[in-house]
């Protein structure tokens, strides 16, 4: 007996679509078909026996911005807060994969208000792969303010760069990003990319 | 009409809590990311937005200055002295924010043909944010060296010239007279006082 699709069962189903979170994770499957002689057909009842079903879930990744106080405690400034006029800023930038297979090409860019944060030349720095996934904020920041100095240069030579001769912000990116590319930028698995550059808060 | 001046209020009220005052600031920074792209919906907070994004309030600190006499009883603006009269000069610097203030320099040049340094007299206090200027002058003051020292402290007042004296007070590691570094704790007040006396 063939049974006939509600109307509310259909509006059940559309509500529910819109009420369960944005995919940062998505199982997709795929079966490999052949045959022989002529196309595979489905159901598989050819000569040639499908594949298993491969299933890869995909995991979006996040990344997080956070301020500190310009010493090497990790004191974070948390967003909304007031600090002095004057006042040095680490801003540290993080994305933690926490698959088990690299994050490849991955591409930041920071545009920093000229009028509001004043570069601090030379102060770029980064780590990826000492920090381990799920560390806390005060270790992704001890790591990376101990971690490799980057020069403010665009080239290829590493994989960050400050450009301050734009206006009205300051650009600062990380990676293979286009108009200003850096060396191409991958995560390790289980490993978390942290930058980190100082700036003044005016 | 009733109305009217009450919404020309309300828009009054709107706009000065809009701007809010000169002296802060609130700046956002935001970081645009993505995998073989930038805001191309590959990565959480990719557009610069939730945890991509950070607000920094920035606000500007004051430089007091005041007179006393010798009891801590304040002098106001234009009070009027009799010549030869040892008074105390009383700078602070209030920091109101829940963060350190750090680096903080100042100088004071005193006009020799007014006011004779007395040596010896400069001192510090530390008290909390909002302290009254009676909670200040009780404040503990620890005395302070009149040398720049290796530096030994964070202020020092020498001579710059001209008739022979102590003119010339920098607090904190001012270029040319460079102190220890002067670094105020979150919500506190940084004094210095020192006596002079009125020609």
């Amino acid at each position: 007996m063939k049974r006939k699709l509600q109307p509310i069962t259909v509006i059940c189903a559309l509500a529910l679509c819109f009420l369960l979170p944005a995919a940062q994770g998505r199982a997709a499957v795929n079966i490999g078909t052949a045959n022989m002689g002529t196309d595979p057909t489905s159901p598989d009842n050819d000569f040639i026996k499908d594949s298993g079903t491969l299933t890869i879930n995909s995991t979006k990744l996040a990344v997080i911005e956070k301020a500190f106080l310009d010493d090497n405690d990790g004191t974070e400034v948390t967003s909304g807060s007031t600090v002095v006029k004057g006042t040095i800023i680490k801003f540290v930038i993080y994305i933690d994969n926490t698959t088990t297979s690299q994050a490849s090409d991955v591409r930041l860019v920071d545009l920093l208000d000229e009028v509001a944060f004043t570069y601090q030349a030379g102060s770029l720095k980064w780590n990826n792969n000492t920090t381990t996934s799920a560390a806390p904020p005060a270790t992704i920041f001890n790591d990376t303010n101990y971690g490799v100095s980057l020069t403010d240069a665009i080239s290829s030579t590493d994989v960050g760069s400050a450009d301050t001769t734009q206006t009205p912000n300051d650009r600062i990116t990380f990676g293979a990003v286009t108009d200003q590319a850096n060396a191409t930028m991958n995560i390790p698995a289980g490993k978390i990319a942290a930058f980190m550059f100082r700036a003044r808060a005016n | 009409m009733r109305y009217f001046r009450a919404l020309c209020l309300i828009a009054l009220l709107a706009a000065a809590l809009a701007w809010g005052p000169d002296n802060v600031r609130a700046a956002t920074n935001s970081i645009q990311a993505g995998i073989s792209g930038v805001n191309n919906a590959t990565l959480v907070n990719g557009d610069g937005t939730g945890g991509g994004q950070i607000i920094i309030i920035t606000v500007s600190l004051a430089l007091v200055k005041q007179a006393y006499d010798l009891t801590g009883t304040l002098l106001p603006n234009g009070s009027d002295v009799t010549s030869g009269k040892a008074i105390y000069f009383v700078l602070h610097v209030d920091n109101t924010t829940a963060y350190p203030a750090g680096d903080i320099r100042f100088t004071d040049i005193l006009n020799e043909a007014e006011f004779t340094y007395i040596p010896g007299s400069l001192e510090t206090t530390v008290v909390p944010t909002g302290s009254t200027n009676a909670a200040i002058w009780n404040g503990t003051w620890t005395p302070l060296s009149d040398d720049l020292g290796t530096p030994d402290d964070i202020a020092s007042i020498t001579d710059s010239g001209g008739p022979p004296g102590r003119d010339r007070l920098t607090v904190g590691a001012v270029a040319g007279q460079t102190n220890k570094t002067l670094n105020i704790p979150a919500t506190s007040l940084r004094a210095i006082r020192f006596r002079v006396r009125v020609n």
